[in-house]
């Protein structure tokens, strides 16, 4: 073999050994990440953790079972107005206006919706609904978290229902079933796994969020009363223990963090794994 | 171990370039080609023809060891090129003296003359002679007069049948001893077609040619030898007129007279 | 009489048909809340301009440039220009470390590995994107932040201390902290859409630069590369945008420090940062401040959401279902 040859046969496996290399430390930082949060979480957790509420620094016990249920309540009536809107707009998309120039934009728009940075949602949020209410809520959280929510539904919709096979679509049409009839009983059910993995996904995703509920849901040291009352939540309780200057909440924001980062895993592996089977999901 | 294939005469002019011995292959645990015993003469053009499926594509990507690069596959027997074994020997060197033209055109998305220049680039054979390299590779390619005044232009503006010799021009322009064609005009026009077996006769004169073709009639016309495939086996190979008209197997004959399947 | 009838009957007739059988319905329905979408991107983006509208008009474009924000109530001044630096610093940093490694990683996912593992990788890498924001945050707070003060940064300014970026002080929170914070959550994104950029390359362009005698490398780096060319630099794009708008991780390690430094290891302030830890408790003139900087942020992440978006699209072929 020439020098030359020698060379970029070299260069050839240093490289792609490279790559194997960084492919590998990903991932290690994911386990990496993990486990530190076990490591540190799991010494923290008890019965009292997830029912009674918080205590002051120094004091024994206590526990986060107002933000678990704070977060509960926020993130599920986010979903009861983010989920049918974006779904009905999902199914905008794919059927009723597939191909023209109005889905076109709706499509385009729902991704820099997406892309939005979320304390922008945040302050939006504050100025349509805290401001105008001169207090801060738990709906208002769920307001901001619905908007984030809407445009992930609405494109894992969409991409769902297009993969339906157009044959199954004609079918049918062909036996004479209406376009809303051949949607609601073929083609939505054929898609029913992908739409509800998008869902699952997209609802994992505004459980994790912290930023737009800083200036809506705010927190609360107590229960939270209903729905107009400010609430904590588990993000914005993880934020607000790990960076105050005390051990005991320190340890107290890794057993936190546990429970959302366990909660959000489980959710993203059941979803991807057992209903879709590892299928690609939309991404940003 | 016997042979199962007779060999065309050697003639002196004409000497066994490249040789396979007794080639097994496998995807997996599918065995692709059965004890394949064949040789290349320098300056001659070998046609290999079968139905689809039969096994010829892999055959020839065995030539060049591109198919090292799908996924468990296995090679057993031995490729000769010159004499040495090309298992043995640098896989980019075998594959710069081992040139190969796809079934469609595939011209990078790069100018025409970058196109040309890639190959002398990655092998270390510029030496401040670009210009020459890609005018003398597009005139054997005879494409040159067609493509002189926009080298700077996208291949993609050439039509597919420019497109594919310009795929063919790149391959000569590392000066290959052999070129393998995998039915390279099968995504062409007549006319187009006609142009690229023309071309055929010209470039024998420089390199050893084998070409896989699904069309009997460009393999009469452009080979001096032809070989027969039917289920990853090699029924028959022998000079080209034989083939055609006086086959020894039963099975080339169905082929040839289209009894076949 | 009859005339008059006999036109509106068949109308009115269609019209119930048409209803009763139910797609005029649905139509309705499902474009009412996909116009919805449209409708409140657009109200984002009036809400933010209106509540701005004090500062707009009291500072103009000074706003962007001043460097001193100072919200004491003597001298209530606001410029945007430690923020919008210390935003586009700490991407920066995030970009140069995440892009080499996502793509190096894409690499090996779409080029090397076998499908299988490919996928797993894949899956698990796709899970660190599904990480909260605030839990790279704390993990930041408690393993990188000391690792950096007591290490890293000290390392740092011994062997490149005669650069103006790695001078001391060292605190431990700062630019490089976020940056590496940022990369972390950036190359998720990078990895898996230039996985599918490179995975969209067809076959037969990196068997013609291997049948030219290319090495693995050379077919992947020269030709392979920058056929995906515009969908990675999409992906880039995409973490650049998600890593300008981060706010929680990042708030947590950027050190508050409201004046410009050139040093990496310093402390300064990101937009996100800001505005998360000031605007609950803003006055009348500060509140707007935030809120404009707030647009400068959504103008920012818009444009580059909107090229990545466009760049992805042109190269992976189906277009449409593509985010």
């Amino acid at each position: 073999m020439t020098f030359r040859n020698k060379r970029r046969t070299a260069v050839n496996n240093v490289m792609l050994s490279l790559t194997g290399v960084f492919a590998f430390l990903t991932v290690t930082i994911l386990i990496l990440i993990l486990g530190y949060l076990v490591y540190n979480g799991v010494t923290s957790l008890n019965v009292a953790f997830f029912t009674k509420l918080p205590v002051g620094p120094g004091q024994a016990g206590g526990g986060i079972a107002n933000a678990i249920i704070g977060s509960v309540l926020v993130v599920a009536v986010a979903s009861l107005f983010g989920l049918p809107i974006g779904f009905l707009s999902g199914v905008y998309l794919a059927e009723f206006g597939a191909g023209t120039k109005f889905a076109y934009v709706v499509r385009y728009t729902a991704d820099l919706l997406n892309g939005v940075p979320s304390i922008v949602i945040g302050i939006f949020a504050w100025t349509v609904v805290v401001k105008p209410m001169h207090h801060y809520s738990a709906f208002a959280g769920s307001i901001a978290l619905s908007l984030m929510l809407i445009p992930i539904t609405a494109r894992s919709t969409e991409q769902f229902l297009l993969e339906v096979p157009r044959a199954m679509r004609e079918g049918a049409l062909a036996l004479g079933a209406s376009k809303w009839k051949a949607i609601a009983t073929v083609i939505v059910p054929a898609a029913r796994k992908g739409i509800l993995t998008g869902m699952i996904l997209g609802v994992a995703r505004i459980s994790g969020e912290s930023a737009p509920l800083l200036f809506t849901a705010l927190g609360n040291q107590y229960w939270c009363r209903g729905l107009m009352d400010q609430t904590s939540t588990l993000p914005v309780m993880i934020y607000k223990l790990a960076t105050s200057p005390y051990d005991d909440w320190h340890q107290q924001a890794w057993a936190a963090g546990l429970i959302l980062l366990g909660l959000v895993l489980i959710a993203n592996i059941t979803a991807r794994v057992v209903l879709t089977r590892g299928a690609s999901v939309p991404k940003g | 171990m016997a042979s199962p294939t007779s060999t065309p005469e050697a003639t002196p002019a004409h000497r066994a370039k490249m040789r396979a011995e007794n080639v097994n292959f496998f995807y997996g645990s599918f065995q692709a080609l059965h004890n394949i015993n064949i040789e290349f003469r320098e300056n001659q053009v070998t046609a290999l023809i079968g139905p689809s499926g039969c096994g010829k594509s892999t055959f020839l990507r065995n030539l060049n060891r591109i198919n090292e690069t799908l996924r468990g596959t296995r090679l057993e027997g031995q490729i000769l090129l010159d004499g040495e074994d090309i298992m043995q020997e640098d896989v980019t060197t075998i594959r710069r003296r081992v040139g190969m033209v796809f079934q469609r055109p595939n011209p990078f998305p790069k100018s025409i003359f970058e196109n040309i220049i890639y190959g002398p680039k990655i092998n270390g054979m510029v030496k401040g002679n670009a210009s020459e390299i890609v005018e003398s590779s597009l005139r054997r390619a005879a494409l040159w007069d067609e493509v002189k005044d926009k080298l700077h232009e996208s291949a993609y503006a050439l039509s597919g049948g420019q497109q594919q010799r310009l795929c063919i021009a790149r391959g000569l322009a590392v000066n290959p001893d052999v070129l393998l064609l995998d039915e390279p005009c099968s995504a062409l026009d007549p006319i187009a077609t006609a142009k690229i077996e023309d071309l055929l006769f010209t470039l024998k004169e420089q390199c050893t040619i084998v070409i896989v073709t699904h069309s009997m009639q460009q393999a009469a016309r452009v080979a001096d030898q032809t070989g027969f495939f039917l289920l990853g086996k090699l029924i028959e190979f022998d000079k080209t007129d034989i083939i055609f008209k006086n086959p020894a197997k039963r099975e080339t004959e169905d082929y040839i007279t289209g009894r076949f399947g | 009489m009859a005339s008059p009838a006999a036109v509106t009957q068949p109308r009115k007739k269609a019209l119930s048909e048409r209803l009763r059988g139910g797609d005029m319905v649905a139509y309705l329905l499902t474009i009412f809340f996909a116009t919805l979408i449209l409708l409140v991107t657009v109200y984002i983006v009036y809400e933010l301009w209106m509540y701005s509208l004090p500062t707009l008009k009291k500072f103009g474009f000074s706003f962007i440039g001043g460097q001193i924000w100072d919200p004491n109530p003597d001298k209530n001044v606001y410029g945007a220009l430690p923020f919008i630096y210390g935003t586009l610093v700490t991407s920066i940093v995030a970009l140069l470390i995440s892009v080499p490694l996502g793509v190096g990683a894409a690499i090996y996912l779409s080029e090397l590995a076998e499908q299988k593992l490919s996928n797993i990788l894949t899956f698990l890498v796709e899970l660190l994107a599904a990480v909260p924001s605030v839990i790279y945050g704390l993990l930041a707070i408690f393993t990188l932040v000391p690792l950096m003060r007591d290490y890293i940064g000290p390392f740092l300014e011994k062997f490149l201390g005669w650069t103006p970026f790695f001078q001391s002080p060292i605190y431990g929170t700062g630019y490089l902290t976020a940056g590496l914070v940022l990369a972390v959550m950036t190359f998720p994104f990078i990895i898996s859409v230039s996985r599918e950029a490179l995975m969209a390359v067809p076959r037969e362009q990196r068997e013609a630069a291997l049948a030219l005698g290319a090495t693995q490398w050379e077919s992947t780096y020269q030709i392979v590369l920058p056929y995906a060319k515009l969908g990675i630099i999409g992906s880039v794009f995409l973490g650049l945008a998600r890593a300008l708008g981060e706010t929680m991780a990042v708030t947590m390690v950027i050190g508050n420090d409201t004046h410009i430094h050139a040093s990496l290891l310093n402390q300064g302030y990101t937009i996100a940062a800001l505005v998360a830890n000031e605007f609950n408790e803003a006055g009348d003139v500060q509140g707007p401040a935030l809120v404009e900087l707030c647009l400068v942020l959504f103008v920012m992440t818009m444009l580059i959401n909107a090229g990545a978006r466009l760049m992805i699209t042109l190269t992976t072929s189906k277009g449409s279902a593509r985010a």
